[in-house]
């Protein structure tokens, strides 16, 4: 895309995020359309659920519009609300821990400790069993990544954001964002290990 | 190599990063203090997107799911230009209502209680007004009513504060 194009969708954009924060509706629509499946992706990284993501874009693009006002646009919209989105999934992944710990902490009426299930995440429909072990399997070494590796991957697997955008939501300087996703990947790779070597190229 | 310092060397570690060839872990920390600390690379290579299999991919929410979190998104948006942030009554209620009840007794017993239109204030219900946040001190209660139907928020807001019940006769 030449400058002069780029100038223009970058003013377009101005234009409806202008709109948007007057409270106008239908400018309000086009962003969430624009945004919603970034949102997404993002959020099903680090939440590992595909309800508790939903909830997280919904309670995102709120929030994004109800603080429209305060948004300055030093940054590109995306990257703004991305950094609520990131935010949103990491107070509800923190929220949870605690839901669980209370829980085991809790004894039951007999004074025996409870044992708190797991809470299965919903599956979506998947083309192949195989595929769907695949995506799970994955998921789940993504689950246990530390927060900081797993919010960079996040980013990264939504395969719409670049290095630079990546550290923009986050905060953190470029070689950091590297160091981080380089460090996510070859976990990944060593908790997928007994994956085929296709499945585990696929995982990386 | 070191500490990369061209930008064949930058491509090189680049490329084993990406490639996930491990550069020894030195090597890595080196490179990445070094992006960290130059601008020049860092606008550089800031527009660089990492190269991600597409089965990476997640399936997202299909048509209807989508629509049916629009319209939440939208109700939670617009209530009129008048949104009073139900989760936080306390902290909204108290000064807003200290201050119509304080205009309230400026009118009935102050000064201004015989002063004409012309030399008092001419009062107007606020429109558009947001309220964002309120501290209620004291052992009060507070509570909004409108003037229509409790669910009617379009209608007029007033902010109640009143005392506490005085329970220990109960």
């Amino acid at each position: 895309m030449n400058k002069h194009l780029a100038s223009n969708v970058e003013q377009a954009e101005r234009q409806l995020v202008q709109q948007a924060a007057r409270g106008e509706q239908s400018a309000q629509r086009v962003l969430f359309e624009r945004y919603r499946d970034v949102a997404y992706r993002v959020a099903v990284r680090i939440t590992g659920r595909n309800a508790d993501a939903m909830d997280v874009v919904q309670d995102s693009f709120v929030k994004a519009f109800d603080k429209l006002d305060s948004y300055e646009g030093n940054a590109e919209f995306k990257t703004w609300l991305l950094r609520i989105v990131s935010n949103r999934a990491l107070d509800l992944l923190r929220a949870r821990k605690v839901r669980l710990a209370l829980s085991l902490d809790l004894p039951d009426d007999d004074g025996q400790r409870k044992v708190v299930a797991v809470e299965q995440d919903e599956t979506s429909p998947a083309a192949g069993l195989e595929r769907q072990e695949l995506v799970d399997r994955i998921q789940a070494a993504v689950e246990k990544l530390p927060v900081d590796q797993k919010t960079v991957f996040a980013m990264y697997a939504s395969d719409e954001m670049t290095y630079g955008q990546i550290a923009e939501v986050l905060g953190i300087p470029l070689g950091t964002v590297m160091s981080r996703l380089y460090h996510a990947r070859r976990k990944l790779h060593m908790l997928l290990a007994d994956l085929n070597p296709d499945q585990r190229e696929v995982a990386e | 190599m070191t500490r990369p310092t061209d930008t064949n060397e930058i491509e090189q570690m680049l490329r084993q990063i990406e490639n996930l060839e491990d550069p020894p872990e030195h090597q890595l920390d080196a490179f990445a203090a070094q992006l960290d600390a130059s601008p020049q690379w860092t606008a550089s290579l800031a527009g660089r997107r990492p190269p991600v299999s597409p089965e990476l991919a997640v399936a997202t929410p299909d048509a209807p799911a989508w629509e049916a979190t629009w319209e939440r998104i939208a109700s939670a948006s617009t209530r009129g230009g008048r949104r009073l942030r139900m989760g936080v009554w306390q902290p909204l209620t108290a000064a807003a209502c200290v201050a119509v009840l304080s205009l309230a007794l400026r009118f009935t017993s102050g000064p201004l209680a015989s002063a004409g239109p012309a030399e008092g204030w001419e009062l107007s219900l606020a429109t558009g007004v947001t309220v964002d946040e309120l501290e209620v001190f004291g052992n009060t209660t507070t509570f909004v009513a409108y003037e229509g139907d409790f669910d009617d928020l379009s209608s007029t807001a007033m902010i109640w504060v009143l005392d506490a019940a005085d329970d220990k006769g109960v």
